[in-house]
């Protein structure tokens, strides 16, 4: 009987994978000429499984549905010759209660999480992240794992997870670890993700307050985010952006003020110092900067000023 | 070689490298080292099931199996292959796959299921759209391994022996697919959706679909067949067909204008495209999915550099390699690319050839541009030809580079050609563009209000959802090359040309091509490489552009720097215009770099210099209407600027100002163009929609109006038609268009049966191969309907003439005519004329433009196929759209390389960007063209951006000066 594919280790050459990019410099592509070499993939037919080879065979790159690794891949701006396949792990996929605990598993993709009742219930600015990713394909393979793993500070979940306080579930062959979300990225694309470590799980306690979600891309969809926020309009309110710094980022100062009653002028200003955007290919600074201000003052409208207003007309 | 299986124990599991086969894979002979550990039956079954998948689509061309034929590539023995179970189309199988195969690739290369396409390899257009169990994903960013215990459908599953499902059917009806590359996705992606949601909403329809690109812009269409209604019912043509002896009695305008056109039996119906079923099934054979017993596979190496000389080149390890075919460079391939560099635009002749300083050779050195092709190699497979480019090593001496016109222009900057930076003519002369009338400095010293600004619009790519391909063969002294090309007799002959052939030696076959918009109309250099990799090899070779190569190593809009000052009187009448403007042409200049609109207006006083400039960016060619959207853009918004500043409404400016004779002063042969106007600004609400004082909307979100209007040529020419009756009846007419997705085929189909007094049913279209088809101009210049329907026309007449004198046909009997006819226009100017009117929501806060609604006149003449038609004005609107809002070749000043190379950098429009296009045609006949048909395909575009600039300018009140109008720019604007 033939081996299913699942229960063994494939080594390939990769095809695509050196669809590496032919335009390379003279001196990158002399590296490159020592770099042809097998990629391989190894497959796991469960969580400990991919523990053990992750801390036996490590280092290996984790791929689940491939969404960003493909981009790179094809770009020829990802140097990594060894990957660890954890697609086939269904039980990461599980979103339900523990307690009153949300738990939504690494590879949740983002079709999981918007059909899912308990995620619209519990955490709809999720939802509504979800579904400014890419179009229905991309949907039916990005996980919520990947998106953080992968730790662009444009990643369309990650000011959702900021704001909403999550805690990251990792484990690594020998051990398990919760690390809340304000501490697990230590810089442009760092976190503590240790050598040995998977992202299993998320863990998200019920948020007071009314959720909020925006995206602004490049066009109307299928879009990378030139700026992005998430937020909760809790006492104090909880606020979070992406693409505006290194890493996703939390607003204590503008939260403090907002909820001490502080002018939205006021939190405006803050918020410019909180965040550090820069240039690149998508939006400039000083869009990203005017960009998230307006967005800090439209939450704030949408969630305070225009709710007292329509209660004041009524 | 010899097959051996490597055994590891790993966490008390076998894990194994599975071997792969020496020999061919269709092969089931026992091998004498069958792997232990495997049975013999499993092998056999695994192999079996490739041969039989493998053997079952192939249809053929001319008796030659073309797409799926049997795999014929050499295994190679050190791939590891895994053994596979899926549920393909309902059926279960088990298939033998390399690790290294994409879901995509054993699908196409494998399994001859070529219905997926594959557009960008790498998850951002959706052509290649599948569904794994049940739901849609990318396949070209799944691995063919990760399958395991899927199923998977693929388009060709989607018709059941009964016939069509009803979705296929209603993308035939509501004219879904134009080119047809991108339908098998977009089917996928809505098949989907209506599994879960059988009365999806507009917006269901849109959100299912986003993931799918469509460069056609055929958006609309998608969405109305999806939810199984047209969007604009009232007017809309394809919702009002006219059946037979019925038009002029609805109530839509589109019948209302044409009530006093004559009523014609098939041309002016509403009819879906006559291949409509081939296209949705997956059976178009587009030429990527041609294949070819023996047929190696190409890549080819590109300078990464925007300037260096070559000092030499190693290819001795790339050609030692096992599996590699042929490998070429400068050295041994000396083909001159003529068309790559013909300075005007026009057709590549002998003249030109021959008096030329600037050539392009297939590989150049110096390289001139990050793209410019280097070496190419073939190899029996698509990885070895790839491991293999990655062993050439090139040794550069890099050079000095200018990116943009302006800089190329000033004395120190870096010469890009012994004779400077300004582009030669055909002449070989270095001067500028220059078109004068009346005298500019009276013009504008009499003037009354004198008005002076800038614009500049980007490089904007073609981004046809096909990447460039071409598959080369030869048989003894005769060549064949299958390319997408506009123009299967101009290919040919500057194919022939640039290899020193006879025409007739050469044949060129296009059967479907996925766009073109002007990036495919004459040879490409893909064609010559092939062809010079196919002699050297001895063996036919396909060599496929990725889609980044695509986007830098071919051609696009170019550029553009425009300096207006304009004269007018006090009340507003134009006095004198004068343009001074600079085009970015890349290192070689493919087109005239000219700047088109100045025309548009009735003004004693003009001139325009336009400076064709040389810089180290991707080559500047033809892309829709090529001078004409920038164009438009730049003196639209000028003009809608001069208007505002007079208070005056743009309307009543353009109606005051607009061209009545061309070039002020020769008649057209009927002018429409004030009805145009009229009737979009009464159609559009214009006085309720447009602003009279700009940005003053409240709140955050802006609404504003914006008008373009245009004339826009309609030229006569030659082109050929044969057709042929025989004894049973049928009509098959031979003509040499190829169908980039206007519905050449099916307008050809509906005027020859016109002509012919028959019904469409008994008309057969024979299209798109050299060999069979005589000489047609080719599907650029928006003129393939007339010129070859004039010729189309004509060779009926001469048929109805034989039929009467001689009889019908008996027996083995055949009746053929045929025609070449050149018609002209004596002291007239023939032209279609349009207006577009468009509302734009701009959120002040976020930048963020967005079309609400769009309104789109036309007077395209008599509508041969009013579904297409208007498909066509939609498309070209939604395209524009990107133009306008977002598309942008970036360039790294520090590098010269290219930043945004894909759909997702680059941002064409999604399904989410392009409302509905609302088309109204205003239908004349001049009494010339078949039957007075006028241009329709580049219109749309050429309107576009004009009108969405000016409508986000009247939103925000400030005047949007650089295209494209990103989010930063409009709050940068704000600022």
């Amino acid at each position: 009987m033939l081996g299913s594919i699942s229960n063994r280790q494939a080594t390939w050459f990769v095809h695509k994978f050196r669809r590496a990019d032919l335009l390379r410099s003279a001196d990158e592509e002399t590296l490159m000429l020592g770099s042809i070499s097998n990629r391989q993939l190894f497959q796991p037919r469960s969580l400990t499984d991919a523990l053990s080879m992750l801390r036996d065979e490590g280092p290996l790159v984790p791929m689940a549905g491939c969404t960003d690794l493909y981009v790179a891949l094809n770009f020829g701006t990802l140097d990594d010759t060894r990957f660890l396949n954890l697609w086939p792990l269904d039980s990461l996929r599980r979103i339900e209660m523990r307690g009153d605990v949300l738990s939504i598993g690494a590879l949740a993709t983002y079709t999981d999480m918007r059909r899912s009742p308990l995620v619209q219930k519990i955490l709809p600015m999720l939802v509504a992240a979800a579904r400014e990713i890419g179009g229905v394909q991309v949907q039916n393979r990005g996980t919520l794992g990947g998106n953080v793993a992968n730790g662009s500070p444009a990643g369309d979940t990650l000011p959702v997870l900021a704001a909403a306080d999550v805690v990251v579930v990792l484990r690594s062959a020998a051990d398990m670890r919760r690390v809340p979300f304000s501490e697990y990225y230590t810089g442009y694309r760092r976190s503590v993700l240790g050598p040995g470590e998977l992202i299993v799980a998320f863990e998200f306690r019920k948020l007071h307050g009314r959720q909020w979600f925006r995206k602004v891309g490049t066009r109307a969809a299928q879009a990378i985010s030139k700026v992005v926020m998430a937020a909760v309009a809790g006492d104090p309110p909880r606020i979070a952006v992406g693409s505006v710094a290194p890493t996703v980022v939390r607003l204590p100062s503008t939260e403090a003020a907002l909820g001490r009653g502080a002018s939205i002028d006021e939190a405006r200003q803050i918020l410019l110092e909180e965040i550090a955007p820069i240039d690149d290919a998508r939006s400039t600074a000083e869009y990203r900067q005017r960009v998230a201000a307006n967005l800090l003052a439209r939450f704030w409208n949408d969630s305070f000023i225009t709710k007292s207003r329509r209660t004041r007309n009524l | 070689m010899k097959n051996r299986l490597s055994l590891r124990v790993y966490n008390g599991t076998f894990r194994y490298r599975f071997p792969h086969f020496a020999g061919d894979t269709m092969s089931t002979r026992r091998r004498s080292t069958d792997p232990p550990g495997l049975s013999r039956r499993d092998f056999l079954e695994t192999t079996a099931a490739t041969v039989v998948v493998a053997a079952a689509a192939a249809p053929a061309i001319d008796g030659q199996a073309l797409a799926g034929a049997p795999t014929l590539v050499q295994p190679d023995p050190a791939v590891p292959r895994s053994a596979i179970r899926v549920t393909l189309n309902g059926t279960a199988r088990r298939l033998d796959v390399e690790d290294r195969w994409t879901l995509a690739e054993l699908l196409r290369d494998h399994l001859g299921l070529t219905g997926t396409k594959i557009g960008c390899d790498r998850g951002e257009c959706g052509a290649c759209t599948v569904l794994m169990d049940g739901k849609p994903v990318y396949s070209c960013s799944q691995l063919a391994a990760w399958a395991d215990g899927c199923s998977i459908e693929t388009v060709e599953g989607v018709a059941k022996k009964d016939g069509l499902e009803a979705l296929q059917r209603a993308f035939v009806a509501h004219d879904g697919p134009q080119c047809g590359f991108c339908t098998s996705g977009q089917l996928m992606s809505a098949l989907a959706l209506h599994r879960v949601n059988a009365r999806p909403t507009v917006e269901d329809a849109r959100a299912a679909m986003v993931g799918n690109l469509c460069r056609c812009g055929n958006y609309n269409r998608y969405v109305e067949a999806t939810v199984g209604h047209s969007l604009s019912p009232s007017r809309d043509a394809a919702a009002n067909p006219r059946s037979l002896g019925g038009g002029g009695q609805s109530a839509s305008p589109v019948a209302t204008a044409s009530a006093a056109l004559s009523l014609l039996h098939t041309v002016g119906h509403p009819t879906p495209k006559i291949d409509g079923v081939e296209r949705v099934t997956g059976q178009a054979t587009y030429t990527g999915d041609v294949k070819l017993p023996g047929m190696l596979y190409a890549r080819v190496l590109r300078s990464p550099h925007a300037h260096a000389r070559i000092r030499s080149i190693d290819v001795s390890k790339a050609r030692a390699m096992p599996g590699v075919k042929a490998v070429l460079t400068r050295e041994n391939c000396e083909v001159v690319w003529g068309a790559g560099a013909i300075a005007g635009g026009q057709q590549y002749n002998d003249d030109i050839k021959r008096i030329t300083k600037q050539r392009r050779y297939a590989f150049n050195n110096p390289v001139r541009f990050v793209g410019d092709p280097v070496a190419a190699v073939a190899a029996v497979n698509r990885h070895v030809a790839e491991e293999a480019l990655l062993q050439i090593l090139v040794d550069y001496e890099v050079l000095p580079f200018v990116l943009e016109p302006e800089e190329a222009l000033a004395p120190n900057a870096v010469k890009i050609w012994p004779e400077g930076n300004l582009a030669l003519n055909v002449r070989n002369e270095a001067q500028p563009n220059v078109q004068t009338r009346g005298n500019v400095g009276n013009g504008l010293a009499a003037a009354e209000r004198t008005f002076e600004d800038r614009f500049t619009t980007a490089f904007e790519h073609n981004a046809q959802m096909e990447p460039r391909v071409a598959v080369a063969t030869w048989e003894g002294e005769k060549l064949t090359v299958y390319t997408p090309t506009g123009g299967i007799a101009n290919c040919r002959h500057d194919i022939a040309r640039d290899l020193g052939l006879p025409d007739d030696r050469v044949r060129v076959v296009c059967q479907y091509m996925g766009g073109n918009f002007g990036n495919k109309n004459q040879n490409q250099d893909a064609d010559l490489i092939a062809a010079m990799l196919a002699k050297e090899a001895g063996a036919p070779v396909k060599l496929e552009l990725s889609r980044k190569e695509d986007f830098i190593g071919m051609h696009g809009r170019w550029p553009t720097i425009q300096y207006y000052t304009v004269g007018t009187t006090s009340a507003g009448t134009l006095q004198a215009i004068q343009l001074r403007a600079y085009s970015g042409m890349g290192p070689y200049r493919k087109n005239t770099g000219n700047i088109g609109g100045i025309d548009l207006y009735q003004c004693p006083n003009i001139e325009t210099v336009v400076t064709p400039v040389y810089t180290n960016k991707t080559v500047s060619g033809n892309l829709r209407g090529p001078e004409y959207p920038q164009g438009f853009y730049g003196i639209q918004s000028m003009m809608d600027d001069v208007a505002s500043k007079l208070k005056m409404d743009p309307v009543e400016f353009i109606l005051k100002n607009m061209t009545r004779l061309a070039r002020n002063e020769v008649p057209y042969t009927n002018y429409t163009l004030e009805e145009c106007i009229r009737r979009g600004a009464e159609i559009f609400e214009w006085k309720k929609r447009w602003r009279q004082d700009p940005g003053s909307g409240r709140g955050p979100v802006k609404r504003g109006a914006g008008v373009s209007f245009m004339a826009f040529r309609s030229e006569l020419g030659r082109s050929s038609a044969v057709i042929r009756l025989d004894a049973s009846g049928q009509y098959t007419v031979f003509v040499g268009v190829t169908d980039v997705g206007g519905g050449a085929k099916t307008t050809m189909a509906l005027i020859a049966a016109e002509a012919l007094g028959v019904p469409l049913s008994q008309v057969t279209v024979v299209w798109g191969d050299t060999d069979r088809c005589p000489y047609s101009v080719g599907e650029s210049g928006s003129r393939t309907t007339i010129m070859t329907g004039d010729a189309v026309i004509e060779a009926a007449r001469d048929l109805r003439k034989q039929i009467a004198e001689k009889g019908p046909p008996k027996g083995a009997e055949m009746l053929v005519a045929s025609a070449t006819p050149t018609p002209r226009v004596e002291g007239k100017v023939r032209s279609a004329f349009g207006a577009h009117f468009v509302e734009v929501e701009v959120d002040v806060e976020l930048g963020r433009a967005r079309v609400v609604k769009y309104v789109a006149v036309h007077d395209s003449g008599r509508i041969i196929n009013p579904l297409a038609a208007a498909s066509q004005i939609k498309g070209g609107a939604a395209m524009g759209i990107g133009m306008a809002l977002h598309e942008d070749l970036r360039y790294d000043r520090q590098t010269g390389r290219p930043l945004t190379t894909g759909f997702y950098y680059d941002r064409i429009p999604t399904h989410r960007d392009v409302p509905d296009i609302e088309v109204v045609f205003i239908e004349s006949d001049d009494g010339l063209g078949p039957y007075g048909a006028k241009s329709v395909g580049e219109s749309g575009k050429a309107l576009s951006p004009a009108a969405i600039a000016n409508a986000v300018s009247n939103a925000i009140g400030r005047r949007m000066k650089d295209l494209p109008i990103t989010r930063d720019r409009i709050l940068g604007a704000l600022a």
